[in-house]
């Protein structure tokens, strides 16, 4: 990976130690998406998994927006970081 | 018998039990329970046939970068042009960019599917169009670039554990040459012209190579033209007409060319 960037590195990379998550993999209405989980039943969507394609076009659904899941989510799948998730474990 | 008209209109149409008609209303309002319930503020778009693509902070690429950094995902981007491209609805294409660079590949990822689309784009710089945003700038088929927008033009540089042979410059010579060519091709700048901005000395005070500030990119036929949100505006809607004018035959100034 290269990073062409005017930002000096040490700024753009401070913290980059620090593993996100964990997140959450959810699929609401035939959108797959991976979520950090924020509040109790509330998340911040981190991207799309897989989606139809006009989803895509809806800025509720860009990453970054807030998305209420619980009673709504059909499948919820608990992982610890991004690194271990393999979306092809059965 | 009851004469009381309140009664009798509360009599006729029942609210149900213990909801109000106003409560009823209410909750069949989708985005207006959205606001109650969620605390979600996601107002109703108006159709539009342009779509407006925003590529602001840093190109996020193969790496997910540390959370004080503002980026743009290029995983979301990706698949946002192709919903775009092939959507009737959506005629045209309006890149706001402003963006410090980022991942090289996620950069000329983006620029080479912009660059790629059939419909019409006019992208703007605003504030910043730095590092990788060149190439993104530069793939619309017609850019603006705000008068006191920037563009730092400079080398790439290798991240990471770096060995101490020739063959480590000739890679960063060609990790650079994919940027110089697509620039190049892209505009009217000339590979030595944008060569020489890059290896530039004296310029900028960490790093050599050069900023282009709104007038300057354009002299240098960078950038198309320095202007802003109305300019792009209304060259798109220009494209777009030409464009709906040349797929129903219209070519001649409106007369169908049979």
């Amino acid at each position: 990976m290269t990073l062409y960037t005017a930002m000096p590195l040490e700024l753009v990379l401070d913290g980059a130690g620090q593993e996100p998550g964990p997140f959450v993999d959810l699929s609401i209405g035939g959108v797959t998406m991976r979520v950090l989980p924020i509040a109790p039943g509330l998340g911040r969507i981190e991207r799309l998994l897989s989606a139809p394609l006009d989803y895509y076009l809806k800025p509720e659904y860009s990453p970054g927006q807030t998305i209420a899941y619980g009673e709504r989510s059909i499948q919820a799948d608990y992982t610890q970081t991004a690194s271990e998730y393999s979306p092809y474990e059965v | 018998m009851n004469d009381n008209p309140y009664v009798k209109l509360t009599s006729e149409q029942p609210p149900g039990p213990g909801v109000s008609p106003m409560e009823e209303a209410r909750r069949a309002n989708a985005a207006v329970e959205a606001v109650v319930q969620l605390g979600q503020t996601a107002v109703p778009q108006a159709e539009s046939n342009v779509f407006c693509l925003t590529i602001i902070g840093q190109v996020e690429g193969h790496m997910i970068l540390p959370p004080q950094n503002k980026t743009t995902k290029y995983e979301h981007i990706i698949p946002q042009l192709v919903a775009a491209e092939q959507n009737p609805k959506i005629e045209g294409i309006l890149i706001i960019l402003n963006t410090v660079g980022g991942d090289v590949e996620a950069g000329l990822a983006i620029a080479e599917m912009i660059a790629s689309l059939s419909k019409p784009k006019v992208g703007i710089v605003l504030g910043g169009g730095h590092s990788i945003g060149g190439p993104i700038a530069v793939s619309a088929d017609y850019t603006y670039i705000a008068e006191t927008a920037t563009m730092t033009i400079h080398p790439i540089r290798l991240n990471g554990l770096i060995i101490g042979v020739p063959q480590t410059f000739e890679y960063l010579e060609k990790m650079q040459e994919r940027v110089v060519g697509f620039v190049t091709r892209h505009s009217r700048i000339t590979e030595d012209k944008f060569k020489e901005l890059m290896n530039k000395t004296g310029e900028l005070n960490r790093d050599i190579g050069t900023t282009v500030i709104g007038e300057d990119a354009v002299k240098h036929g960078l950038i198309d033209a320095v202007g802003g949100l109305g300019d792009a505006m209304r060259h798109l809607n220009q494209m777009i007409m030409e464009r709906r004018g040349v797929q129903s035959g219209n070519v001649l100034g409106g007369v169908r060319v049979q």
